[in-house]
């Protein structure tokens, strides 16, 4: 790790790099510092690497620092503040904003908020916001035999490819709002390296009257129903636009609502085989 | 508002993406995206402060192969309006009428799809989609910058929009 000094406070700090986007990571804690570094090395899986010379450029800061009453506060990069927390969702949560900033700075990247399969080749990519069933839709259709890519992003490269973000499910059983990880090998799924060509877009939530009766959108609609979930729309939006046109052109595009994921998932794989 | 028979088209803080057969515009100063079908996209093409509105009646008309009335025009540039994408406000040509009856009337006889336009917010910050992190509810709303949810749900410990406490 590299260590200065700032004011009269010995700082330690490293800068970690993902899709080409460095966030520099600092404390004046060597503990609270140790435990940051490991916690965001899990952020993209294994697809992080560190910096730890002092110098090294970066275009986000996190801070986390020891007030006059022992707490520890976290500054990430201006945006948010609040106090370090030792648990297992204060770690998903900072690892939830590290993979945000990214997203955000990156220029040869798309992130999408969707879960993402293999099927015959292909990718089918299903967007929607976090606590919307995109996790307990992915394990249903890993189940029954599509390889697993993504629980969370649809990463696109600047042609249109989408490649893996293969950490485990992050899936809340019964209704219940504690995640557990999970890996797709428990479904008997293998992983996939990709990059992929997308095959199907499918935007569906769950309904409790919901009847899956899909009806293909336009690349136009289907990009517009895309917004909400692609992160760089605002930052990085000709290179956004320009890469979504692309990935869209290829695909089907559908949309529906949907009952119990367990129905679902069959017959999202029949549409894609009557489809394609 | 300028009563403009010659409408143009705003191009300051605009990114377009031309796919097939529509047009989506980017607001950069609303964080908005917009998509245009194929006649709205035409008659948006030819805004362009020098051709009037029955001369992009009849561009329009040339390029479907069918007759296409001033009225389909101009239910196009009042969405436009509406929606921003024109330099200067323009009075629309149906003001007392509801867009139903101005729908109905049009679109009866029209053999040229209507102009639609489709809207959507992007999200406005690069930390919109992660919940903000939470012991109580007060750490919601005492959240800086304030979260836009204010309960606290505490398994997982974030803000969401309904009280756990029903």
């Amino acid at each position: 790790m590299g260590v200065g000094e700032i004011g009269e406070r010995r700082i330690y700090a490293t800068v970690l790099e993902a899709y080409g986007v460095r966030v520099r990571l600092e404390a004046d804690d060597p503990e609270i510092f140790e435990q940051v570094r490991s916690i965001s090395s899990t952020a993209f899986v294994n697809r992080v690497r560190f910096f730890d010379s002092p110098e090294a450029d970066f275009e986000v800061r996190y801070r986390f620092s020891t007030d006059e009453g022992g707490q520890v506060r976290y500054d990430l990069d201006g945006l948010r503040t609040g106090t370090f927390k030792e648990s297992e969702g204060f770690s998903r949560y900072l690892n939830s904003t590290i993979r945000a900033h990214v997203a955000a700075k990156t220029n040869s990247w798309i992130f999408v908020h969707a879960g993402v399969v293999e099927w015959k080749g292909r990718a089918i990519i299903l967007p929607g916001q976090s606590h919307h069933g995109k996790s307990t839709l992915v394990s249903e259709l890993i189940r029954i035999g599509a390889g697993y890519m993504s629980d969370e992003f649809a990463i696109l490269d600047k042609d249109g490819f989408v490649h893996p973000f293969d950490r485990d499910l992050a899936m809340r059983f019964d209704g219940g709002e504690v995640q557990v990880d999970v890996s797709p090998d428990q479904f008997g799924s293998k992983r996939i390296s990709g990059p992929l060509s997308v095959g199907m877009v499918v935007f569906t939530k769950f309904s409790a009257a919901g009847g899956w009766e899909p009806e293909e959108i336009s690349v136009g609609n289907g990009i517009l129903a895309a917004i909400p979930q692609v992160i760089p729309v605002s930052f990085n939006t000709k290179f956004a636009l320009k890469v979504l046109n692309t990935t869209f052109n290829r695909a089907i595009i559908i949309k529906s609502d949907r009952g119990e994921a367990k129905e679902t998932a069959p017959r999202i794989l029949e549409y894609f085989d009557e489809s394609i | 508002m300028n009563n403009s028979q010659y409408p143009l088209a705003r191009t300051n803080g605009l990114v377009v993406q031309e796919v097939p057969n529509e047009v989506l515009v980017f607001d950069t100063e609303t964080n908005e995206a917009h998509c245009l079908n194929d006649t709205a996209a035409m008659v948006w093409k030819y805004c362009d402060g020098k051709t009037s509105v029955p001369q992009i009646a009849e561009i329009l008309g040339e390029n479907k192969g069918s007759s296409v009335s001033d009225d389909l025009v101009w239910l196009a540039i009042d969405q436009l309006n509406e929606h921003r994408l024109l330099e200067a406000q323009v009075v629309s040509k149906f003001a007392g009428e509801s867009r139903r009856e101005v729908l109905k009337k049009i679109g009866l006889a029209s053999m040229v799809a209507l102009p639609i336009i489709a809207s959507m917010a992007a999200p406005q910050s690069v930390l919109a989609n992660v919940s903000c992190i939470c012991d109580d509810d007060n750490d919601c709303s005492l959240a800086d910058p304030p979260c836009t949810t204010v309960f606290c749900d505490l398994t997982p410990g974030t803000c969401t929009a309904a009280s756990s406490q029903g």
